[in-house]
């Protein structure tokens, strides 16, 4: 076998940003400044002004990513006294924050205070000089009764004029991807974090057309939906968090299965979520689309949320924010705790998150990432819609209570990134290593035929129980120059992935009730290999013209031991055969072999992209893209004949996006149309009532999404439709939603009470969600499935509290149906056609958050 | 400053409405079904009641009573494959039908007996079909046995006349001997249940009927009564409920008969 074993060398990991983004660099049209909305004057202290003391004080401000101060330092001191009224202002200006590309970053101003002595005859507060302020600022708007400072006297020292030279702006995050068109989404978080969320999966839905569902319980990853595709677990969805894959190749319940159970949904900033393939930076897996989940956390100090409701659910989360330090330096922790809504719900998870974050010299920034997350949990699988339309079984019952399962996921990563004048470098080396078992039982006595080497028996069962566990290791890096040219800055990049995964995966079946193994229907180890190179350049012909392109290559390199090669045999030996065990050392003709069998395979494929943008004009651009994606093939099909990739698809759209910001209010809203064509896929058969191969399918729809954000309101509502159809017969592709919507809306502001002279702030939040009816097979069609979700807190610094309630309306629905042949013994003779089923969403749940935050400000 | 540029809104929806109704067309193929199945038998041409046949050992045949309890009724699409490889217990193709209570049925009853609720289904083509007896527990022997099939009546033959009665149950009285050491499991007794693959070609559809007519007439075809014990003139002789003898076993053979002894059609009503 080729030599599989990647060893990565560790090109150790630190960086980050910075930009010193001087007029020049600000001048860059993907980087927008910090904007002063509300700037309080400094007082100046009656002693100092009295004695003639004046002076310049020079602050470092972090101004959140949610355009709040977060920490001030004093860069250069004046006198004590000084500095404390230069920082006692600054702590209650308000911004907007720095943006790269429409993303809300954090990021450190330097901010120099000037004091001028009044003369003998103005004994009165002096002024602060923001020496960045725009033209384009709002006027200082008088902070709230109390914080606000003295008059100032008629007849003040005027501000000195703005100086260039003494703006000095820090944008602390790392370089993000140029934006690739109408379906490139880099969604801040932001207030939404507001909306209730029980997972870190569902902050997908802040990108249109993605619909969740999930039939394997708390710990079990989310099956996504996603513009005409079921990405089920993650198949068809490059995911990964800063940079780190998430996806697990050699899964065998799922090539690429993506648990993202292990994000706490408070550590995430931002997503970028990139629908279909149109960046070459996108590798194995981006079949929809691809979603990097950026972590950050704006609030400092230390924050305890304890959070209790129905059905004896508790969770404890604990946040760190160290002062000083940016909002990508933290620690998270969690622990949560249910019985579940219905039977066999309960489930127990314990996640660890902790980032640094540091600065590299003047130009370059270092970031090292851990996680460690464990779930135990149970899961009601399907319910057969029969039985509970007779009232055999409950709606939140289960058929079988042994199913569940546990996982567990551990993350190591380091990341440097550089920056010169011209280009910028980074590097990224990770280690992961997941485990997970899984317990499901689909068909209830179904698939246990009598085969004709087996002694006599009945149908024993179809339990499932999966093992499987893995070790990643990779790196990643990229190179990226840029330079002027017909007075237009123009791009080129190049950058790499190179991973490498060995896991190892057991399938057995057991019987009903004992639960005793009597099966082994897989045991494979899969070292596999993946090696992606891309190029990407970014052209500016004209101020209005924008043509990104490139090419990506991807080698996939398998080499597989399938312990159990030989499931079945037709002419057993006549003596020294066992016919009930498993993984036999028999051929179909019965000559002798191991059971084991060893595969090699490997392919490449060359993936195109290419985006076009115009405009902006008058806040307009228009874009169209074109691209290729591939998945790899399962490691349990791989044979040396395998095509690999498995999955080749095109895709293309052509879209619109106007954003602009009037006045106090950020408005960007898009529409795009969007092909797809998938040369061939794992589908489901109606002919064979399971997933099977098929021929080549074509997606076809529209998306529309909207965010509008105020300092007090933030919107973001999206609709997609598609429909999705096979090439060969024109049928519609089942079980993928067809129309999506969903629509998170986020309320707060400062409220008109002061208990103690201490501000009182209230926030309202909802998330609705409508998913249209869902073809399923047999021209039958689910439930349309509508939910809202709603929460509203009141917070006096530093207690917060919180009423979350999800399913508001308390609707009874059908999170997922399926359809496909079982026999739960629900009639006096074996069910075998095809029937209904389906997965129970949550009844209306009510929980009290309770949060406490020390020593930091949010 | 206006918010957006003052452009109509119709142009946008005009391909959004066109998405939207594009969406909602189509479907994904086939279609579930519920029909009725009824099973019917022989018309009776006696005034007592009785059917009567010439069997093929040259038995003149007076069936007075013949009953089978039909526990379920499948379809499948695959053809069927006599001679192919092993067939366990459930086929591998797609199962299209089914009937899953279970029905006792006069086989000397040409009326259409239905059976108790509507059988499920797909529409799509059928082409073998399988009934899968069931024990009558109402009708338990003084062994406990319980027969699928029973059948009474008398038969003459060079003067000889015999009244006879067969309750036929299917259990490890069936067992088919295994032949081969390496192949314990080639001859399940849940097969002994199943008679098919029958011959069936239709597709179920709504509204739809499907008819079994049986002919108990087959069930006796190879029947040589001489082989009963105590077979005398005249005697009462009753069936052992096995394969000990050319009657019993040939009347099993005959209930399992799947080319004469059931046809199935499809009707819409």
């Amino acid at each position: 076998m080729r030599c599989l074993s990647l060893t990565y060398h560790a090109l150790a990991g630190l960086l980050l940003l910075s930009i010193a983004a001087r007029p020049a660099a600000a001048q860059s049209p993907s980087v927008e400044l910090p904007r002063v909305l509300e700037r309080v004057p400094a007082e100046y202290p009656a002693d100092a002004a009295a004695h003639g003391v004046g002076g310049t004080v020079e602050l470092r401000v972090t101004v959140g990513a949610d355009g709040r101060v977060d920490q001030v330092t004093v860069e250069r001191s004046a006198t004590a006294e000084l500095d404390d009224a230069a920082i006692a202002a600054v702590r209650r200006w308000r911004f907007t924050p720095a943006t790269r590309d429409g993303r809300a970053l954090a990021s450190v101003i330097r901010v120099p205070i000037v004091f001028e002595p009044p003369k003998s005859d103005q004994l009165a507060p002096a002024t602060a000089a923001l020496t960045n302020e725009p033209p384009a600022s709002p006027p200082p708007s008088p902070a709230g009764p109390a914080t606000r400072p003295p008059a100032e006297p008629t007849g003040a020292p005027a501000l000195p004029p703005p100086h260039e030279d003494e703006l000095q702006v820090t944008v602390r995050s790392h370089s993000v991807p140029p934006n690739r068109g109408s379906s490139d989404f880099n969604v801040h978080v932001g207030e939404l974090a507001r909306v209730p969320r029980r997972t870190a999966a569902e902050l997908l839905q802040l990108a249109p057309g993605f619909h969740l569902s999930n039939e394997g319980g708390d710990g079990h990853a989310q099956q996504i939906f996603l513009r005409g595709f079921d990405a089920r677990e993650g198949q068809d969805l490059e995911l990964s968090v800063d940079g780190v894959p998430i996806n697990q190749v050699g899964n065998i319940h799922g090539n690429g299965y993506a648990d993202l159970n292990f994000i706490i949904p408070e550590t995430v900033e931002s997503l970028r979520v990139l629908e279909g393939p149109f960046d070459p930076r996108q590798g194995n897996f981006a079949v929809a689309g691809s979603a990097d989940y950026q972590l950050g956390l704006a609030r400092r100090g230390v924050t305890t949320k304890y959070t209790r409701g129905s059905f004896q659910t508790e969770r404890l989360l604990l946040l760190y924010g160290p002062g000083g330090e940016s909002t990508h330096t933290f620690g998270a922790a969690e622990l949560y705790r249910t019985n579940g809504f219905g039977q066999n719900r309960s489930s127990r998870r314990g996640s660890i998150l902790g980032q640094y974050e540091g600065e590299l010299g003047r130009n370059g920034s270092w970031r090292v990432l851990a996680t460690g997350y464990t779930v135990d949990y149970a899961s009601a699988g399907v319910l057969r819609d029969d039985l509970v339309r007779a009232g055999k079984v409950g709606f939140f019952d289960t058929l079988d209570d042994w199913q569940g399962g546990n996982a567990e996921r551990w993350t190591l990563a380091g990341q440097i990134e550089s920056h010169t004048t011209a280009a910028v470098f980074s590097q990224q080396l990770f280690v992961v290593r997941h485990a997970m078992e899984l317990r499901e039982n689909f068909t209830g006595q179904l698939l246990d035929p009598q085969e004709p080497f087996q002694l006599p028996h009945t149908q024993r069962g179809d339990r499932i129980e999966k093992r499987i566990a893995g070790t990643t290791i990779g790196a990643r890096g990229f190179g990226r120059w840029h330079g002027i040219a017909h007075e237009l800055k123009q791009e080129f990049e190049v950058g790499y992935l190179a991973r490498g995964d060995l896991v190892d995966g057991t399938q057995d079946r057991l019987t009903s009730g004992a639960a005793v193994p009597y099966r082994r229907e897989l045991d494979l180890t899969s070292r596999t290999a993946n090696i992606g190179l891309y190029a990407d350049v970014g052209l500016h012909p004209a101020k209005w013209l924008t043509l990104r392109g490139g090419l990506r290559g991807e080698l996939f390199t398998y080499d597989v031991l399938d312990r159990c090669a030989a499931q079945s045999v037709r002419f057993a030996a006549t003596a020294g055969f066992n016919g009930d065990s498993s993984c036999f050392s028999q051929t179909p003709d019965g000559d002798y072999r191991l059971p084991t069998a060893s595969i090699q395979a490997s392919g490449a494929t060359i993936l195109p992209r290419g985006t076009v943008i115009l405009g902006p004009v008058r806040g307009f651009s228009f874009s169209a893209s074109w691209g290729k994606g591939a998945r790899s093939i399962d490691p349990q099909y791989v044979n040396p004949l395998s095509r690999t990739p498995l999955v080749e698809l095109t895709a293309m759209e052509g879209g619109v996006l106007y954003a602009r910001t009037l006045d106090k209010l950020q408005l960007t809203a898009r529409s795009s149309f969007f092909r797809t064509h998938v040369d061939r896929d794992y589908v489901f058969s109606q002919t064979a009532g399971r997933n099977t191969l098929a021929n080549g399918t074509t997606r076809v729809g529209w998306l529309g999404a909207v965010r509008a954000g105020t300092r007090t309101v933030d919107v973001n509502t999206t609709l997609t439709l598609v429909r999705s159809t096979f090439d060969d017969t024109g049928l519609l592709v089942p079980y993928v939603p067809s129309l999506v919507s969903r629509t998170d809306l986020s309320w707060h502001r400062d409220l008109p009470w002061h208990p103690n002279h201490r501000l009182l702030q209230g926030s309202l939040a909802g998330g609705f969600t409508y998913v249209g009816p869902r073809e399923l097979p047999y021209s039958q069609r689910s439930e349309a499935l509508a939910t809202v979700d709603a929460t509203g807190t009141l917070e006096l610094a530093p207690l917060e509290l919180g009423l979350v309630v999800t399913n508001l309306l308390d609707r009874r629905y059908k999170q997922g149906e399926y359809f496909y042949p079982s026999d739960f013994g629900s009639q006096s003779a074996a069910t075998l056609v095809p029937a209904r089923h389906f997965t129970a969403g949550a009844p209306r749940t009510i929980f009290l958050t309770a949060t406490l935050t020390l020593g930091g400000e949010s | 400053m206006p918010l957006f540029p003052s452009t109509s809104a119709w142009p946008w929806l005009v391909p959004c409405a066109a998405a939207l109704i594009a969406c909602g067309s189509g479907s994904t193929g086939g279609e579930l079904v519920e029909f009725d199945v009824i099973a019917k038998g022989q018309a009776t041409t006696t005034p007592t009641h009785e059917y009567r046949f010439t069997n093929d050992q040259g038995w003149r045949i007076s069936l007075s009573e013949a009953s089978l309890q039909i526990g379920a009724v499948y379809l499948n699409e695959q053809m069927p494959l006599p001679g192919g490889p092993f067939d366990s217990c459930t086929k591998s193709g797609l199962y299209v039908g089914e009937m899953t209570q279970a029905l006792l049925v006069n086989a000397l009853d040409p009326g259409a007996q239905r059976f108790p609720v509507k059988g499920q289904g797909l529409s799509i083509p059928a082409h073998s079909a399988e009934l899968w007896l069931k024990d009558d527990r109402t009708a338990l022997d003084a062994q406990g046995a319980a027969p699928s099939v029973h059948c009474h009546g008398t038969a003459q033959r060079h003067g000889h006349s015999i009244e006879f009665s067969a309750r036929v149950s299917i259990g490890a009285n069936r067992q088919l001997a295994q032949t081969e050491p390496n192949r314990p499991g080639a001859n399940p007794v849940c097969r002994q249940r199943i008679v098919g693959p029958i011959a069936a070609n239709f597709a179920p559809s709504s509204g739809g009927r499907l008819e079994i007519t049986i002919d108990p007439a087959e069930w006796l075809r190879q029947t040589d009564f001489s082989t009963l014990p105590g077979y005398a003139d005249g005697a009462f002789l009753e069936f052992p409920d096995d394969a000990s003898t050319q009657a019993s076993d040939s009347l099993f053979r005959g209930i399992k008969n799947t080319s004469a002894s059931y046809h199935l059609e499809w009707s819409i009503p």
